[in-house]
C-alpha cells in the first residue's frame, strides 16, 4: 500500500471506527461533569458560602484552577507556533494535539472567572457593551485585562486550530457519509486544494503563528497581574510575569506529553508518534523544569534575604508552617521526579515520560495554589491571619472541570483527526527527499 | 467641598467594643452565626483588633479599631473590574453594591483586611430583623461590603443643614462608631478646616497613619498610646 | 461553445509540473490551468502565486492597526463618559491602557488574516467544488485540470496523456 493510503487510513480510523472504550470515557467523564454542574447550580442557590472562602482568603481553588488551565492552554503556543516558526520538522505529527489541548484548556479555563464571582450571572458586565446608563468596565482593573487576552487567545487559537484543519476536513468530506459527511463538507468550505490554495493558506498560518507567540506570553503575563498588581506579600514581585509563562509552558507542555502518549496507546499511533517526538518534547520538559525551579529560587530567595516581615510571614507558611507538606510536594513534582528521569537517556522513555509528565501537572497545580493561598492567608495585619480548608463543592467541581476537558478533547479525536495528516504527508515527502537527493538518484523518479 | 477624615486617639480607647455594636445596628451588617464565625465571615465593618504582650503575669492589651482607612491612593479601587468601589470627590470610598458583581479582587487588594463579602443571603434571626435601618440597603448574597463612614447620615445632615438653609458642620455629622465611643476616643469632620476638631487633634505628636509605609495615604489618623 | 474541465491525475510534482508547461506550450492561459493536490506542492508552479502576489500580509497589519485604534478608542471615550476617580489614578493612565490596545491590535490582525485568507482562497467556495475537483487527490494524485472548449478539447487531452496523466471521469 503506498504511504499516504496508509497515513489516511492509520489517522482516519480513530475518526471513522468507534470502539467501546470512547463510549466508556464519554459515560464517566459525562457523570462528573453532570455532579459538577449540579454542585455549581448548589453554589449558585446558596451562594460561595458553600466553597472554603472566607475572610482573608477571598480567593482558592477557583482560582487556583483559572491559572492552572490557563496555563496548560500554552501547550500549543509552544509547540506550534514556535516550532513552525522555528521550522522543526518533528512538530508536524504534534500540532493539532497541542492546538486541541489549548482551545480546550481556555474554555475550561475561561470557565473560573464565572464560577468564583459573587453573583455570577452578572458576568456579561465584565464585558464592554453600549447601555443607556452609561456604565463601562473598568479598564484599570487586571480582571477586564484578562478578559480581553483571554478571548483574543481564544478566539486566536481557534483560528489557529482551525485553518491547518480545513485541508483535514476536505479529505474527511471525501471519505465520510451521513450526518458526519455533511458536517465536513460545510465545515471544510469547499476546499479544493489548488496551489493558490495552498499558497495562501500556509501564509495565512505563518502569520497566525508569528502574531499567536506575543498573544500567548501577553495572556499568561496578565494573569500573573492578577497577583503582581496587588500590594499583597509574596504577590507584589515583578518576577510574576516571566515566572508564570515559564510555569505555564512547563505545565502545557507536560499535559501535551500526558495526552499525547494516551492517545498513542489508544489509538494506536505508534508509527506516527514515535519515541523521538517524545524524547524531544522531554528534553524541552527538562528545559522548562530547570527554569521554573530557578525562577523558584530567585523568588525565594529575594523575599528570605530581603527579610521584610509581611513577606517572611508568608515565606515560612509556606517552607516551615502550615503549608511546607504541600511545598515540598511540589517541588519533588516539578523538579526531583521528571529531571533525572528526562536527563538519564535509557529512562528518557514514552510511558516514563509520560509518568513524569503526570507528576509536573500535580506539582503546578500545587504550585498555582501555593501562589494564591498562603498570601492570602496572612495579611499585613496579622490579627487577620487564618489557615484554609476546602469543601466538596470546590473539590467537585474542580474534578468536574478535569472531566470536561477530557471530554471536549475525546470528542474533538472522535470528531478530527488528531494528527495532522496533511502536513504529516508533506513532511514525510521532505524528509524522503532529503534521503533521495543525498543519495544521488534523480528526484523526478522517486515513486510516491 | 468637605473633605472627611477620623481620628482616632488609642489613649482614650478601651477596647470595649461599643463602636462595633453601634455600627453594625447602623449599617443592617447581617450576623453570621458561631460556626461561620469560627471559619472566619464575620462581617465587622469595624472591629478592634487585640494584641497581646508580654507574658503572664506580665501581660498587656493593645487594642486598635480598624475600619476602612478611605485611602486617598485606595488599592482596592482600581482592581474592581466593575466600578463598584470609587472614590468620592468629598474623600470618601464609595462603594455600589448593586454594581458589585463579587470578584473580591478589592478585598484581596485591601492590606487593612477591612472589606467583607456576603457568603450566603444575608440574614437576621427574629426579632433582630425588626431593627433594621431603613436609611441602609440590606446587601444581597455574593457582593462585597465596608464601612462608609456612615454615608447615609452624611447626607441626612447635609439635606437638613439645607433645609435649614445654613453651612453643614461636624455636628450634622457623626458616624454611629464615632457618636457611640463612651470615652469619645474618636473624631470625625471636615479635615479641609482647620478649625474643625479633627483636624486640630490630628496636628497632634502622636499622629501616625496605619501602614502609612504602603502609601495609600489614609483619611484616618490614629494617635499613639502613650506607654 | 460548452466547455469542461479535463481532469488528470499525476504521480509526483515533477510530471505534473510538465504536463503544466506543455499545456503553456500548446497555448493555454496559466490563469485557467488548476492544479489540486491533497498536500501542499508548492514547488510545481508559482508563478501563479506570484503573478498574484498574496496581500494577506499586508491585511494582517492593516487590521492591528485598525484594532489598536479601535481598542483606544473604546478605553478613551468610555472612560471619559463616566468618569470615576479609582485610586487617584488617572482616568486615561497610559500603561493600562497600551495593554488593553495591545490585545485589540492583535485580535485585529488575526481576523483581519483569516478574512483576507477566506477572500484570496475563494473560500467559501462550495460552487467551484460541484464543478471543478475529484476527491482522488485525497490518495496522492496530483490532478491537473483545465478548462477546454469543445475543439480544444482532444488536443489538450493528448498533451495532458502525453506527459504522464491519467484521465479521471
Amino acid at each position: 500500500m503506498r504511504i499516504v493510503e496508509r497515513i489516511n487510513r492509520d489517522l482516519l480510523k480513530p475518526v471513522l471506527e468507534t470502539s467501546w472504550r470512547f463510549y466508556a470515557i464519554v459515560v464517566v467523564c459525562g457523570a462528573v461533569v453532570a455532579w459538577a454542574l449540579f454542585c455549581w447550580g448548589w453554589q449558585l442557590h446558596y451562594g460561595i458560602g458553600v466553597t472554603g472562602k472566607r475572610r482573608p482568603e477571598f480567593w482558592s481553588l477557583y482560582i487556583t484552577n483559572f491559572v492552572f488551565w490557563i496555563g496548560i492552554s500554552h501547550a500549543g503556543t509552544l509547540i506550534s507556533a514556535i516550532l513552525r516558526v522555528a521550522n522543526a520538522g518533528w512538530r508536524r505529527p504534534v500540532t493539532r494535539c497541542a492546538e486541541a489541548i489549548t482551545v480546550f484548556a481556555l474554555l475550561v479555563g475561561s470557565m473560573f472567572p464565572i464560577i468564583h464571582m459573587g453573583r455570577a450571572w452578572l458576568f456579561y458586565w465584565l464585558v464592554p457593551y453600549p447601555n443607556d446608563r452609561m456604565l463601562w468596565p473598568n479598564y484599570r482593573s487586571p480582571l477586564i485585562w484578562d478578559f480581553f487576552a483571554i478571548t483574543t487567545y481564544l478566539i486566536g487559537s481557534l483560528i489557529y486550530l482551525y485553518l491547518p484543519l480545513i485541508p483535514d476536513l476536505a479529505l474527511l468530506r471525501d471519505k465520510a457519509s451521513g450526518w458526519r459527511g455533511r458536517l465536513y463538507y460545510i465545515l471544510s468550505l469547499g476546499w479544493r486544494g489548488t496551489e493558490t490554495q495552498w499558497h495562501r493558506l500556509e501564509k495565512a498560518v505563518s502569520i497566525m503563528a508569528i502574531v499567536i507567540i506575543p498573544v500567548a506570553v501577553s495572556v499568561h503575563t496578565i494573569v500573573s497581574w492578577d497577583f503582581a498588581m496587588t500590594i499583597n506579600p509574596m504577590w507584589n514581585s515583578t518576577i510574576f510575569a516571566p515566572y508564570f509563562v515559564t510555569g505555564a509552558i512547563f505545565s502545557g507542555i507536560a499535559a501535551l506529553i500526558v495526552a499525547m502518549a494516551v492517545l498513542r496507546h489508544v489509538l494506536h499511533l505508534e508509527r506516527y508518534l514515535e519515541e523521538k517526538h517524545f524524547s524531544n518534547l522531554a528534553l524541552l520538559l527538562l528545559v522548562m523544569s530547570l527554569l521554573w525551579a530557578y525562577f523558584t529560587f530567585s523568588e525565594y530567595l529575594t523575599v528570605w534575604y530581603a527579610n521584610e516581615p509581611a513577606e517572611m510571614a508568608v515565606f515560612w507558611s509556606k517552607v516551615w508552617g502550615p503549608y511546607s507538606p504541600l511545598f515540598y510536594t511540589m517541588i519533588v513534582c516539578c523538579l526531583v521526579i521528571p529531571v533525572p528521569i528526562i536527563a538519564i537517556k535509557k529512562t528518557r522513555r514514552v510511558w516514563l515520560v509520560a509518568i513524569a509528565s503526570l507528576f509536573v501537572c500535580a506539582g503546578m497545580w500545587l504550585e498555582r495554589f501555593l501562589i494564591v493561598v498562603p498570601t492570602l492567608g496572612h495579611p499585613r495585619l496579622p490579627f487577620n491571619w487564618r489557615g484554609y480548608s476546602t469543601t466538596w463543592v470546590e473539590l467537585s467541581i474542580t474534578a468536574g472541570t478535569f472531566a470536561y476537558f477530557i471530554l471536549l478533547y475525546v470528542l474533538f479525536a472522535k470528531l478530527f483527526p488528531i494528527i495532522s495528516i496533511w502536513e504529516l504527508k508533506e513532511g514525510r515527502r521532505h524528509e524522503e527527499e532529503i534521503v533521495v537527493k543525498s543519495d544521488d538518484v534523480e528526484a523526478s523518479a522517486f515513486q510516491f | 467641598m468637605s473633605q472627611w477624615g477620623m481620628v482616632i486617639d488609642l489613649n482614650k480607647c478601651t477596647g470595649c467594643e461599643a463602636c462595633v455594636v453601634a455600627c453594625r445596628t447602623e449599617n443592617n451588617v447581617p450576623i453570621a452565626g458561631e460556626e461561620q464565625t469560627v471559619m472566619g465571615r464575620q462581617i465587622n465593618w469595624i472591629r478592634v483588633e487585640r494584641y497581646w504582650e508580654g507574658e503572664y503575669p506580665d501581660l498587656k492589651a493593645s487594642f486598635m479599631p480598624v475600619l476602612c482607612q478611605h485611602c486617598d491612593a485606595a488599592p482596592c479601587e482600581s482592581v474592581c473590574p466593575v466600578y463598584a468601589t470609587t472614590h468620592s470627590p468629598e474623600g470618601l470610598n464609595v462603594m455600589t453594591y448593586n454594581r458589585c458583581v463579587g470578584t473580591r479582587f478589592c478585598a484581596n487588594n485591601c492590606p487593612y483586611t477591612v472589606r467583607h463579602f456576603n457568603f450566603f443571603e444575608p440574614k437576621w434571626d427574629a426579632p433582630l430583623d425588626q431593627a433594621l435601618n431603613p436609611e441602609v440597603s440590606v446587601r444581597p448574597n455574593g457582593v462585597v461590603e465596608k464601612c462608609t463612614f456612615c454615608v447615609q447620615r452624611l447626607h441626612t445632615g447635609r439635606a437638613r443643614a439645607k433645609a435649614e438653609k445654613r453651612e453643614l458642620t461636624d455636628d450634622d455629622v457623626r458616624p454611629a462608631c464615632v457618636q457611640a465611643c463612651p470615652t469619645t476616643a474618636m473624631y470625625f469632620g471636615d479635615v479641609s478646616n482647620p478649625e474643625s476638631e479633627v483636624s486640630k487633634q490630628g496636628e497632634s505628636p502622636r499622629a501616625f497613619h496605619l501602614l502609612g509605609e504602603l502609601g495609600t495615604k489614609p483619611r484616618i489618623i490614629y494617635l499613639k498610646r502613650e506607654a | 461553445m460548452t466547455s469542461k474541465h479535463l481532469h488528470f491525475s499525476f504521480e509526483g510534482p515533477d510530471r505534473a509540473r510538465r504536463a503544466v508547461r506543455e499545456l503553456e506550450r500548446a497555448g493555454v492561459v496559466r490563469s485557467r490551468v488548476t492544479v489540486m493536490s491533497g498536500e501542499p506542492f508548492l514547488e510545481i508552479d508559482d508563478p501563479l502565486a506570484a503573478a498574484h502576489p498574496s496581500h494577506i500580509g499586508w491585511f494582517s497589519l492593516a487590521g492591528g492597526v485598525v484594532g489598536g485604534l479601535a481598542g483606544f478608542a473604546l478605553v478613551y471615550l468610555s472612560s471619559h463618559s463616566y468618569p470615576l476617580v479609582t485610586g487617584a489614578m488617572p482616568i486615561v493612565p497610559p500603561m493600562t491602557t497600551g495593554i488593553v490596545v495591545y490585545e485589540t491590535t492583535a485580535i485585529g490582525a488575526i481576523v483581519a488574516t483569516l478574512l483576507r485568507m477566506l477572500w484570496e482562497t475563494a473560500l467559501p467556495g462550495w460552487k467551484k467544488l460541484r464543478s471543478d475537483y475529484d476527491a482522488e487527490i485525497e490518495d496522492g494524485g496530483i490532478i491537473v485540470s483545465t478548462e477546454a472548449s469543445s475543439e480544444d478539447e482532444n488536443k489538450l487531452r493528448s498533451i495532458l496523456s502525453a506527459a504522464g496523466g491519467r484521465e479521471m471521469a
